[in-house]
């Protein structure tokens, strides 16, 4: 520990910690923009300059560790009026369309000039060159980026994609890919982190509320709504909810209000991909055992970011993935299938809505390969954050809504598909239904969670000698299953790398693209909680806890579509509405 | 049809997929070789004339460097161009002098001639068209320079007459060539 | 001469050098050829060609070595060629001429004194190198080889000594060489002066198996290329000087960053790199010491943040060369995160020559905190424009007039910037500083890394503000803020002022934003980049503040702030190329009420005027500056040809508002002239009883006949103007009674009081003041004078005096003046007219003593000399102990300077002095008293001329009117169309002649002296204006 003085205090801190941080630890909260507890610290912005006695300079207090018997003072003349020309210089070089900025109230930026008490804007000038892209994910509006960076770490380092950079310099510096591409052009694997770190409009999911409303305004259109697992977990922080409330039956109150016809969710094809995936999965295994032709480890396929990403990474080793795509476009297809024909309507006048945590999935929608008869599965994808928009604007009252249900037959769910939100969950799900077809017994774990896999951390990996096999699996017995969950495209990236280089040990990966898995999507509440991961990730596990059948194959709706419509796992309708195929892509 | 000639650093072919191989085999000297993606740039300039975004692909996917940082290390350099550069340099002087004396005459008159903005090149590739401070000729304004060469007192009205002498040159070359 | 055999131990090294030396003992003469970057601008290349071809022709190829060398310093006087051993240094040289002094110099012995250097200094050719001024107060260490050697030759690099202190180093330990530099005092020479050896001690203790030298050759400011003469001109002093910090601090791998501008300086390092490694001097166990060191080199790719020792390094690494956040320094992590030691290229050029002669004797040059030697980069309006190497704290005078052979064209000097866009400038008043860091620094400029560029007279601060910004926010990385905004927005502001769209407020947000920028820019680059505004707004704020609230750039720099140079350098402003064209035209009387727009005096100015239109002529670029002045004359003599043709003018009808002018010379007339053309109702009151004041009396007749100037009076008069002689106001009329009675008053009183010499024997009888000489001529009142006379000044008013006792039957004359004939106040033509005349000039003499009982015998005078520079730049004059002489005299007239006239004050009652009342407000004339102005010579911030007092009554008018209520545009009647002259090529043609009377014709009477142009002259004079107010 050490200790210092800040504004006139004597306090203590651990040793290597910045002085934002030291400060931050002592209830002091120094004004910063650029800066990001953990994930970015760059000093771009200088907002969080200090005084620190004995220094010509003032010191950005994010990037300055503090000393022993240093002196400092966050909050003085100097400091002040610093920061407000710093502001003032920031607002001089940005446009001033906050009435109708899709972040206002939402904005660091505004939200800066009120904690610094910024009351006037003397500064003006000319403006940088800017570009709007309108990407399927991702719309880029460069003219309202402050060039924090934040956007480039999480793209590089973080996810390791690096689809964006910093591009010229100085007053004409941008943030875009190379040469000024559009997104949609390069190998953005659409994840939309980026649009979670923006701290201004600058990236935004590109919008699909206007198209929403005018099908929901269309009498001719039957409008289905149907919404991710991981959705449940973090709407309610966009009213004012504490993080980690689950708001599942408000959630479909309010789709209700919006006026959809049908309110499925997305969680009934979880339970479904399960049953798929995890039949996929045994063949592969049965073949690979029996001296088959199979390419293991499978890798699961739920995530559209991810999927994009091998695809541009790796476009030689998409074999590995599983062939099933994700829950809500499965849905969707059934929906202008199986649903209706069962309530006689054209599917051509089905419009289905998917609210998601992902951005990903707005470009996923958009694949040629996401289409069953020339319908696309999927018409609009919403993110959470948009969902949040649509409510309030239609003046419903989020948090004085009453509970209710989805509607069947689309929306029941075993816990296994809530556990699709979040990393480790997919596989949890697949092994508890797996290991069962298998030994006809529970997963031997303690409230069937897999405890190597569950957590935030970025590779996890567990194995399982299997034992005490039904006839049928008798291949199996003995074998010591591996597996390995992974979140984050640069987690992805380094398992690929085993796999490329044929030394992959795994038999099963499951891969999520966004760091924590779905809860923590492209699309999802931007949150300033410092914990919002693992309260997300505590919530869904106790949404799964909550439910009586916790198994996907104990699912009786899933068990009746089979019956009624599919009649098997990966038969001929499975491969039609079900599975897909992937596209190879250039590196960049 | 319109011929795009490159200048080329080395010996090889001309067109534009041969300067590409040429490109990457030059640069794989630098492959592995920590923080060498400036040189590396370095040289595929020289080989290329100028750093396009297919070459920027070549030297990312080589170098193993991602397309986004190789071309954000790009437009960071002036030294490095993605625009082809014109056979020929014309810089009209604005110092002070050369402005007083009716240089920026001589700017407007060239964009109309030309049909390109200052710091771009000709459609045919022929001229970039740059402004510079002041070349030092202050008793010789307005000036321009075409190559480092000064052409002093320039009337805008004569400047068809000297941009033809550069035309002319090119049509000698050709005659020769066929 | 490739080398073969590999260095690897002591005795090799000195075998090498024994040989070279022993091959160049052959030759009887060395002949040296300057190779630096500026010679091979100015085509070096055909020079040497053209020499070899002549000694060959000359069978002198086994007795003359022939070497290219490294930049001697001298570029602006290259192609240059050093003649050794006699030292005889060649400049400007030719193919021919070069071919010539083959013939006559190595052949025939004899030196070609007219292509040797010329000595700016001395104002003459000096042919021994030694002898030259601007060698001679110089110290070459880091420089030590450059010029003096083949720079591609490792033999010749060791034959002086180089890698001696390599050698001598690899047999000390680490601590004791960190301690010798320590110990020497040297400081990193790349701008921020951090001492080398502390640096290094933190290399050295930096812990790590991998570490790292790195040379930061990226030498970007505009204006500097020092770093770039010694990577040309001495390769191995670099690498021998890395090799040498290498050991010191444990790094066996060093890399040399060189920008891409500087493709010479690659191509000679890596040639240097090569040879290093060919014989083993760098690789493994270098001399037998068993210490490893290579060096690798990576080129830059135009970017001047990576000046930066942090951006460097990740240019290096590949990426874009943005700065990062120090701690950590590099010494900590640096290069790929490891402990990293970077120097600037000169910094490890004094490296070898500490080691070899000890931290003592580098030590004894220099300055107590700052040792050693700098070298500089002399650019700009300087006329030896170059490379030298100083002794630390060295003055900044002595490299500007010593070194630097003074400003070009003899202008005068205004300012240096030192240390780039990261620097600030100093000015005349700061000639005497010591160039050392701390002086520099106390100043708000910095070292920097040595560059000084020279700006004259012409320069305007603001815009070079603005340049540097521009360049500043050019090069931004962009990574920071207020560094990449900050500065942007600082530009604009300077580019609204150079634009005249400047506002009161921009000057303290320009301040708040350099505040803002210094305190939070993350990078050095960024904390320093509003030095150049703040440095010019300290000591040009007065500028600054013209530009925002008179839209006038004095120095005729900012395009938009005015049409022509003339015309701006004109203080009245007259529309110079507008009547130059009327006048081509046949115009004439149009011309003449073109020039009585702006200023009612045409014919008295075309006499008298100090014309500062034709020093900014840019005619002059062609062959001869415009004679705007005598052209002027013509004009106003033509048009006040006869009595009854004088031009009519149609004033505004009467507005009812009265105002009252004191003083009638030049700036009252002219203040009433534009004030009765509004429509007021003008009286002028005058003490004397004829009108003109000092234009009147105080200037002879053979310079300015009164007839003409009672005839421009007259018109002022016919305007409107009521002229009251014979008035003293302050006792006939009180100033307040002057002040009730009209609504504004006006003071244009002069300066009426001659300062006294300040010595003994100054009340005798036969002394008196130049005024109280020229009133009492210039009025007819007594016209004795004196048998000898001294006169004692160097003004005009000193040339007047003594012309006109010459003239009124003074039979010894003698002018004396403190300081030289350049420094004279008087023009030029006064000087030769007054020498033609029989007037004796006595520079560098000042008087300590009239002497005599009851009146005048002589003066006692003392001889002296320029010492050091005054506040105003000019060179103080110093006595020289014991050079007393007397010059025998009858009278003495001291005609140093005029005061206000304190005697007279009118407002006695409100306790407010004479001083306080005239302490007016520039922009708007007023002083402290309400509905009172002032201006002319009392206003004390500007020249005492005729034109500078017009001017101000025309200002006055100006702010007259407004203060009334009025718009504040003069009535300037009719619009006069300027005709446009067909484009024609400028054809060289001097000056047309004027006729001037000879000496003899002048004897003994008052005629004019300058009789003007013939009417054709003056046409074809018209002729050749170049019209530069066309755009």
């Amino acid at each position: 520990m050490i200790e210092l003085t800040i504004n006139g205090k004597k306090v203590t801190a651990p040793d290597d910690v910045t002085i934002i941080e030291a400060a931050r630890l002592n209830d002091i909260n120094v004004p910063n923009l650029c800066y990001l507890k953990d994930k970015h610290k760059f000093g771009a912005c200088r907002i969080c300059v200090v005084d620190v006695e004995g220094q010509k300079n003032l010191q950005a207090s994010c990037m300055v560790k503090a000393k022993e018997g240093m002196v400092i003072h966050t909050n003085n003349k100097r400091v002040r009026e610093a920061r407000k020309v710093l502001y003032e210089l920031l607002l001089s070089n940005h446009p001033k369309e906050c009435l109708t900025c899709s972040r206002s109230q939402s904005c660091e930026l505004q939200e800066l000039g009120y904690t610094l008490g910024v009351t006037e804007s003397r500064i003006e000038g000319a403006q940088s060159p800017a570009e709007v892209d309108i990407a399927p994910s991702i719309t880029r509006d460069t003219s309202k980026c402050i060039l924090c960076r934040r956007c480039v770490t999480v793209c590089k380092e973080i996810q390791g994609v690096a689809a964006i950079d910093t591009q010229n310099r100085g007053f004409d510096s941008t943030i875009s890919p190379a040469m000024g591409l559009p997104l949609n052009e390069v190998n953005c694997a659409m994840c939309g982190q980026c649009t979670v770190v923006c701290p201004t409009g600058a990236l935004t999911e590109t919008d699909g509320i206007q198209r929403v409303w005018d099908a929901l305004a269309d009498s001719s259109k039957r409008v289905v709504v149907e919404v991710a697992p991981a959705v449940r977990a973090a709407l309610g922080e966009e009213f004012g909810l504490e993080v980690g409330t689950l708001v599942t039956g408000k959630m479909a109150s309010a789709f209700r209000e919006l006026g959809f016809d049908d309110i499925f969710d997305t969680n009934f094809t979880a339970d479904l991909t399960i049953i798929e995936e995890g039949s996929e999965f045994l063949q592969r295994l049965h073949s690979a055992l029996t001296g088959g032709d199979a390419v293991l480890p499978m890798m699961t396929s739920c995530s559209p970011g991810w999927i994009k990403y091998i695809e541009h990474s790796y476009p030689e080793e998409l074999d590995h993935l599983s062939t099933c795509k994700s829950p809500h476009t499965m849905l969707g297809a059934l929906v202008k299938s199986y649903y209706a024909e069962k309530i006689g309507v054209d599917p051509k006048d089905m419009f289905v809505v998917s609210v998601m945590p992902c951005t990903a999935k707005k470009y996923e929608v958009q694949r040629p390969e996401m289409m069953v008869d020339g319908n696309v599965d999927v018409d609009v994808v919403l993110t959470t954050r948009e969902l949040a928009r649509m409510i309030k604007s239609a003046g419903i009252d989020f948090k004085s809504l009453p509970d209710s249900e989805f509607e069947n037959p689309l929306g029941f769910s075993t816990g296994a598909a809530d556990i699709f939100g979040v990393t480790g969950g997919v596989m949890e799900a697949a092994l508890r239904t797996v290991w069962e077809l298998i030994t006809g017994k529970e997963l031997p774990f303690d409230k069937l969670h897999v405890a190597p896999i569950v957590g935030l951390e970025q590779i996890k990996t567990a194995e399982v000698t299997i034992e005490g096999t039904l006839p049928g699996y008798r291949h199996l017995e003995g074998v010591t299953a591996k597996v390995a969950v992974t979140s984050g495209l640069e987690g992805a990236r380094i398992l690929m790398e085993e796999v490329k280089n044929g030394t992959s040990p795994y038999h099963f990966i499951e891969v999520m693209g966004c760091p924590g898995g779905c809860i923590n999507g492209g699309g999802q509440p931007r949150s300033k909680d410092e914990d919002y991961r693992t309260k997300r990730m505590e919530a869904l596990y106790r949404e799964d806890e909550g439910k009586e059948l916790r198994k996907s194959h104990e699912s009786p709706a899933v068990q009746e579509l089979y019956q009624e419509y599919l009649k098997e796992p990966l038969g001929h309708l499975s491969h039609k509405l079900l599975h897909t195929h992937y596209t190879k892509r250039d590196k960049y | 049809m319109k011929v795009t000639q490159e200048k080329c650093g080395c010996c090889c072919g001309t067109n534009e997929m041969e300067l590409l191989l040429c490109v990457k085999e030059m640069i794989a000297q630098y492959k592995g070789k920590e923080g060498s993606l400036i040189q590396a740039l370095h040289t595929a300039q020289k080989i290329y004339g100028h750093l396009p975004l297919e070459v920027q692909r070549v030297v990312a996917e080589e170098l193993e460097v991602p397309l986004a940082t190789v071309s954000g290390v790009v437009t960071f350099y002036s030294f490095f161009s993605t625009q082809p550069q014109g056979e020929h340099t014309i810089r009209v002087c604005l110092g002070t002098a050369c402005y007083v004396r009716g240089g920026k005459r001589i700017v407007d008159k060239l964009r109309e001639i030309l049909n390109v903005n200052v710091g771009d090149t000709t459609e045919d590739r022929k001229f970039t068209f740059e402004i510079a401070r002041c070349i030092g000729a202050c008793g010789l304004a307005p000036a321009m320079t075409i190559d480092g060469e000064v052409y002093k007192q320039v009337n805008p009205d004569k400047l068809e007459t000297i941009l033809a002498r550069y035309y002319q040159e090119e049509q000698g070359v050709d005659g020769n060539d066929n | 001469m490739a080398m073969t055999t590999k260095i690897s131990t002591l005795a090799q090294l000195e075998q090498t050098k024994s040989n070279y030396l022993e091959t160049v003992a052959q030759y009887k003469f060395q002949a040296l050829v300057c190779g630096g970057a500026g010679c091979i601008s100015s085509n070096c290349g055909a020079v040497q060609e053209a020499l070899t071809a002549a000694l060959e022709q000359n069978n002198l190829t086994n007795e003359v070595q022939v070497s290219v060398t490294g930049c001697m310093g001298v570029c602006a006087a290259g192609p240059v060629l050093l003649i050794q051993p006699e030292g005889i240094f060649y400049a400007e040289m030719t193919p021919e001429k070069v071919t010539e002094v083959v013939e006559k110099h190595l052949v025939g012995g004899q030196i070609i004194e007219e292509y040797t250097f010329f000595d700016n200094t001395v104002k003459k050719y000096v042919p021994k190198i030694d002898d030259i001024s601007f060698f001679k107060g110089q110290v070459h260490i880091a420089l030590r080889n450059c010029g003096k050697m083949e720079f591609a030759s490792l033999e010749a690099y060791i034959a002086r000594d180089g890698y001696l202190a390599a050698s001598q180093a690899l047999s000390m330990t680490p601590v004791q060489i960190v301690d010798e530099i320590k110990k020497s005092g040297l400081r990193g020479r790349g701008g921020a002066g951090f001492p080398t050896g502390i640096k290094w001690e933190a290399g050295l203790k930096a812990a790590g198996d991998q570490k790292y030298i790195v040379c930061n050759a990226d030498e970007g400011d505009p204006g500097a290329f020092m770093d770039r003469s010694l990577l040309e001109g001495d390769p191995h002093s670099i690498i021998e000087g890395m090799l040498i910090g290498g050991y010191a601090i444990g790094a066996d791998k060093g890399y040399v960053y060189v920008r891409a501008e500087y493709p010479i300086a690659v191509e000679r390092l890596s040639a240097a790199i090569e040879q290093a490694r060919e014989v083993g001097l760098l690789g493994e166990n270098i001399l037998g010491s068993g210490f490893n060191f290579d060096l690798e080199m990576r080129i830059g790719a135009g970017a001047f943040v990576c000046g930066e020792e942090t951006a460097l390094l990740a240019s290096i690494e590949g990426q874009r060369g943005e700065p990062r956040q120090k701690p950590p320094f590099p010494f900590e992590s640096g290069l790929f995160e490891k402990p990293s030691i970077i120097n600037n290229v000169e910094t490890l050029a004094n490296i070898a020559p500490i080691i070899l002669n000890g931290s003592e004797w580098y030590g004894q040059y220099g300055t107590e905190r700052s040792k050693g030697t700098k070298v500089f980069a002399l650019a700009g309006n300087i006329v030896n424009a170059g490379i030298i190497e100083v002794p630390m704290g060295t003055p900044l005078g002595d490299i500007i007039y010593k070194i630097g052979g003074g400003i070009i064209d003899d202008k005068k000097f205004k300012a240096i910037q030192s240390g780039g866009p990261s620097g600030g400038c100093l000015t005349a008043e700061h000639l005497n500083t010591p160039l050392d860091y701390e002086s520099l620094a106390a100043l708000g400029a910095i070292m920097g890394s040595g560059g000084l560029i020279v700006m004259n007279e012409d320069t305007c601060m603001v815009d070079t503000a603005r340049y540097f910004m521009d360049f500043i926010q050019d090069e931004s990385c962009g990574k920071c803020l207020p560094c990449r905004v900050g500065t942007k927005r600082m530009l604009e502001i300077l580019e609204k002022i150079t634009e005249g769209c400047g506002e009161e407020s921009d000057l303290e947000m320009l301040e708040e934003l350099a505040g803002t920028i210094n305190q939070t820019a993350m990078c050095g680059l960024g904390q320093t980049a509003p030095n150049p505004v703040l440095s010019t707004i300290r000591y040009f704020r007065d500028e600054y503040e013209t530009h925002i609230r008179d839209k006038y750039c004095s120095a005729g720099v900012c395009a938009d702030l005015y049409t022509s140079p003339c015309q701006n350098a004109c203080p009245a402003s007259v529309n110079v190329p507008g009547y130059m064209a009327l006048l081509a035209s046949g115009r004439i009387m149009d011309a003449y009420e073109l020039i009585r727009q702006d200023n009612p005096f045409p014919a008295v100015c075309g006499r008298i005027c100090t014309h500062p239109c034709e020093s900014h002529c840019r005619r002059a670029q062609v062959d001869d500056a415009l004679e705007i002045c005598n052209i002027k004359r013509f004009i106003g003599d033509y048009a006040l040809r006869d009595e009854f043709n004088l031009p009519k003018f149609t004033p505004l009808p009467p507005n009812g508002k009265k105002v009252a002018v004191v003083g009638a010379g030049p700036s009252g007339l002219t203040c009433g002239y534009y004030l009765a053309q509004l429509g007021y109702e003008v009286t002028v009151y005058e003490k004397e009883s004829t009108p003109g004041g000092v234009l009147n009396w105080g200037i002879p007749e053979f310079r300015l006949p009164n007839a003409v100037l009672m005839k421009e009076i007259r018109v002022i008069e016919s305007a409107g103007v009521n002229i009251v002689t014979g008035v003293n106001v302050g006792k006939d009329i009180e100033l307040n009674k002057l002040r009730e009675e009209n609504d504004a008053v006006y003071i244009a009183i002069g300066k009426q009081k001659s300062i006294p010499l300040g010595i003994p024997g100054e009340d005798m009888t036969g002394t008196e003041s130049g005024l109280s000489f020229l009133r009492r001529v210039g009025k007819n009142e007594d016209m004795s004078v004196p048998k000898r006379l001294v006169v004692v000044g160097g003004g005009s008013t000193a040339m007047d005096v003594a012309r006109t006792a010459i003239r009124l039957g003074a039979e010894e004359v003698t002018v004396i003046y403190r300081r030289t004939l350049s420094e004279m106040p008087a023009s030029k033509e006064e000087i030769v007219e007054a020498e033609e005349e029989g007037i004796k000039i006595e520079t560098l003499v000042s008087p300590v003593e009239v002497l005599g009982s009851d009146s005048v015998t002589g003066i006692k005078c003392l001889r002296m000399v320029l010492g050091e520079f005054g506040k105003d730049g000019r060179r103080k004059a110093n006595p020289v102990a014991g050079s007393e002489f007397v010059i025998e005299c009858d009278g003495v007239v001291a005609a140093v300077n005029q005061d206000v006239d304190d005697s007279v004050s009118f407002i006695k009652d409100e306790g407010i002095t004479m001083s306080d009342l005239l302490k007016t407000c520039k922009f708007t004339s007023k002083t402290s008293q309400e509905g009172i102005f002032a201006g002319g010579d009392v206003s004390s911030w500007r020249e005492n001329v005729a034109i500078t007092a017009i001017a101000d009554g025309k200002r006055a008018a100006v702010n007259i009117d407004k203060y009334l209520g009025g718009s504040g545009e003069l009535n300037k009647g009719q619009k006069i169309n300027i005709p446009d002259i067909h484009d024609e090529e400028v054809v060289e043609h001097n000056r047309f002649p004027t006729k001037v009377m000879s000496p003899e014709e002048r004897k003994g009477n008052f005629n004019e002296v300058e009789c003007g142009f013939h009417k054709l002259d003056a046409t074809g004079e018209a002729l050749r204006c170049l019209r530069c107010d066309r755009r």
